[in-house]
């Protein structure tokens, strides 16, 4: 009976060990926190063939084969295409493939285009990886873990097809872009983008932020927003006013537009009055680029009354309408030249369909982003977020990352 | 039954069911090596005699087989030489002198399979006659959804589009090509024009402006070059050419032509067109003294504000005709001449 036992025990062993298919991921001491975006917005043409494929690798601490050609590394992030203009704080692609992308490419799109080559807007993305903790009681579950530490950071233009890096020539594979070194702190979060620094030549660097909003107190009841230019040394076209593209000082102002029911008769035909004190503020004037340090500006989060209509959530913004939820205004205007605003931007739009279906590069809705507001549905009831939002200009983009703030906790009602 | 033997067959079952739970990752069969060389694959191909009878004649044929690899062959196949109008016999007198530069031009020194191109325009690659060629690879424009698409390779050779790529051989790789490659035998652009009969008022017109010698610098330039008959079309004779003083035009006259520094052929245009300007939906590019819009449909220059004149109804051509590419992709060291059917900016609007 004894050896049976012993026997049963010797198969289950062996069965186990069998039937064993993947490595468990060793746990990282000491982790830093990272997030890894492409910003570039242009590619190289035949008037202009200074700039590269914006389609990336990033590779961390890069193993080099014999011909000094980087061959894969301690994290490869492959695919890269050019960042979504909308990016939350946690992966809403997680799990998902890479593969059969929708996704609007530009300009002159007039329907969402289905990529059949696999794309990722960004890293870790829905890689399965690691991810950071909550920390200041931010969700930070779209940066990854990474060994603390100095690394080295590659960008490579790598060609628009479904070659895994590894696999591509020697000669693609020495498209280097950005060659450089960072230093990460354990517990510490980063977001490193790839940008360029110059619309007319091939001149590219690595934007690296230390967020400092883990750090940072932040009260319960308010949005925070906090802007950078990203933007490209601009051509001589857009000098010239043949291309649009942020001007060097920009001069920010905004509004909080709260829906006047008494006027509005339909979702195309609303009008809007101003929060009190809230109406055509001055903000600031952005006059450097590529700041690391992010001043936040902080608005009310408003009682839920304001985002219902007779128990009824309000509605968000459509392809010609700014909806009924309250939202956020931006002015944004050349500081040298004021008067004509470069842009309008209303945050008024449906963040779950945004990237795909609003997407602002092409539709009519050409200046518009998520409402700051994140509603979320928890056990059929909403409850309105606050959130801490960092805009990223680049040239004639507006990249919104949104961080959500006291995730683990009901906001108050 | 002996009860002795149930370990052992419990065993043989643990190990069955062990080894039946290992994963491992399906192995495809490789792809049977291609036995045969690139020369012996030409020479077998009656697709390829001509190209072929140009190996045999400059020597390339043995070289080809018996020199260190990999190769890349550019072979122009028998369609491709009739397209650029060369017949056997018209081969056949071309003496061995002008022969080997122009076929060892056709041979890249590494193996170039499709799939190693870098996705971009005008990327080099040496040949065994000493100066690169330039491949473009169509890059995605919006709406396209996969580049190159499947059946769809978009690969251009010094702007010669390509009938097949990736005939594979033991000893690299050959492409099909749709033209003969045209050997770049000008250093410069300065070279080519003086070289270049009709183009000789062009070149005179360049000299008497200062312009000439700049073209002799490294560039790179694109010149947009009209040739003599767009001279004859608007009563410009020699004659008349010797008289035009460059202190009386504006300086904008046949400055214009020259792009420096930009380097394209005629079909990166499309394969890598450049975001459309306002109007017209043609590319623009800045010059001091206007836009010049250029695109496959044409290239024109026209004032900054031909918006607004646009708008008001009025002619937005105040400074030349429109004109197109009809003499294209002149490779020379530091540039390219594209030969145009007309003035861009006509002598007679840019008057002092």
């Amino acid at each position: 009976m004894k050896r049976t036992i012993y026997l049963f025990a010797l198969l289950a062993a062996a069965l186990s060990e069998g039937c064993r298919k993947y490595a468990e991921l060793t746990p990282i001491d000491h982790p830093a926190y990272m997030r890894v975006f492409n910003d570039l917005p242009n590619t190289t043409t035949a008037l202009n063939n200074g700039q590269a494929l914006p389609f990336l690798t990033f590779i961390m601490d890069p193993q080099m084969d014999a011909s000094g050609a980087p061959a894969g590394g301690a994290i490869v992030g492959d695919y890269m295409a050019t960042r979504q203009l909308f990016s939350l704080s946690y992966p809403i692609n997680e799990a998902n493939s890479s593969v059969g992308v929708t996704f609007n490419a530009g300009i002159g799109n007039t329907q969402p285009s289905t990529y059949l080559f696999p794309l990722n807007f960004e890293y870790p993305g829905n890689a399965h990886v690691p991810a950071a903790p909550a920390i200041n009681g931010f969700d930070l579950s779209a940066w990854a873990q990474v060994t603390s530490g100095r690394h080295r950071i590659l960008f490579v233009s790598r060609p628009e097809n479904g070659i895994a890096f590894n696999n591509l020539s020697q000669t693609i594979r020495s498209q280097v872009l950005i060659d450089t070194t960072v230093d990460l702190d354990a517990g510490e979060v980063y977001t490193l983008e790839a940008v360029s620094r110059d619309m007319s030549k091939p001149d590219y660097g690595l934007y690296f932020r230390h967020e400092a909003f883990t750090h940072e107190s932040f009260e319960d009841d308010k949005l925070y927003v906090g802007f950078v230019n990203l933007s490209e040394k601009p051509s001589q076209l857009v000098r010239d006013g043949f291309a649009p593209a942020f001007p060097d000082r920009i001069a920010i102002s905004y509004t909080y537009n709260i829906q006047n029911d008494s006027r509005s008769t339909g979702s195309t035909n609303t009008f809007y009055y101003p929060l009190p004190g809230y109406d055509n503020i001055n903000y600031t004037t952005l006059i450097t680029k590529m700041d690391t340090a992010i001043p936040y500006l902080s608005l009310p989060l408003l009682p839920n009354g304001y985002f219902f209509q007779a128990d009824t959530l309000r509605t968000y913004g459509g392809i010609n309408n700014t909806g009924s939820l309250p939202f956020v205004s931006f002015t944004f205007q050349d500081a040298d030249n004021p008067g004509t605003p470069f842009l309008q931007l209303a945050c008024a739009q449906n963040p779950a369909t945004f990237n795909n279906f609003d997407n602002p590069l092409f539709t009519t809705a050409n200046n518009t982003l998520p409402n700051l507001n994140l509603i979320v549905n928890i056990s059929g009831q909403y409850h309105i977020y606050p959130t801490l939002n960092i805009m990223e200009l680049v040239d004639n983009r507006v990249y919104l990352m949104q961080v959500q703030k006291g995730f683990n906790t009901l906001p108050k009602q | 039954m002996n009860m002795t033997r149930y370990p052992l067959y419990l065993l043989l079952l643990a190990a069955v069911l062990a080894a039946g739970c290992v994963r491992t990752d399906d192995q495809l069969k490789p792809s049977p090596a291609e036995s045969r060389s690139i020369t012996t694959i030409i020479k077998n191909n009656y697709a390829f005699s001509l190209f072929y009878q140009a190996l045999q004649r400059t020597g390339l044929d043995r070289l080809l087989d018996t020199a260190a690899g990999p190769f890349t062959l550019l072979a122009p196949d028998n369609d491709a030489f009739s397209l650029a109008g060369i017949t056997a016999d018209s081969l056949s007198r071309v003496d061995t002198a002008t022969l080997g530069p122009w076929i060892r031009y056709h041979v890249i020194l590494q193996n170039v399979p499709s799939a190693s191109i870098p996705q971009t325009i005008d990327f080099t690659y040496p040949t065994l006659a000493g100066k690169p060629v330039y491949f473009s690879q169509a890059l995605p424009i919006p709406g396209q959804h996969q580049n190159p698409s499947p059946g769809h390779l978009v690969i251009h050779v010094d702007g010669v589009g390509i009938t097949k790529a990736d005939i594979f051989a033991a000893n690299g790789v050959i492409y099909d090509m749709v033209k003969p490659l045209t050997y770049p035998s000008y250093a410069t652009v300065k070279d080519f024009l003086e070289h270049t009969s009709r183009y000789s008022k062009l070149t005179q017109a360049l000299r008497q402006f200062g312009l000439l010698d700049k073209l002799a610098q490294p560039g790179p330039f694109v010149l947009l070059a009209p040739d003599n008959d767009v001279f004859d079309a608007h009563g410009i004779d020699d004659a008349t050419l010797a008289t035009m003083d460059s202190t009386h035009y504006k300086g904008m006259l046949f400055t214009t032509n020259i792009m420096t520094p930009n380097f394209f052929f005629v079909t990166d245009l499309a394969d890598a067109p450049a975001p459309a300007g306002p109007l017209l939906n043609i590319p623009l590019y800045p010059t001091p003294d206007g836009m010049l819009t250029i695109g496959t449909s044409g290239i024109a220059l026209l004032p900054f504000n031909y918006p607004e004149l646009n708008y008001a109804g009025e002619n937005i051509y105040i400074y030349g005709e429109q004109a197109d590419i009809t003499d294209p992709d002149h490779l020379t060291g530091n540039g390219l001449v594209q030969g145009i059917d007309a003035f861009i900016v006509l002598p007679d609007n840019v008057k002092k």
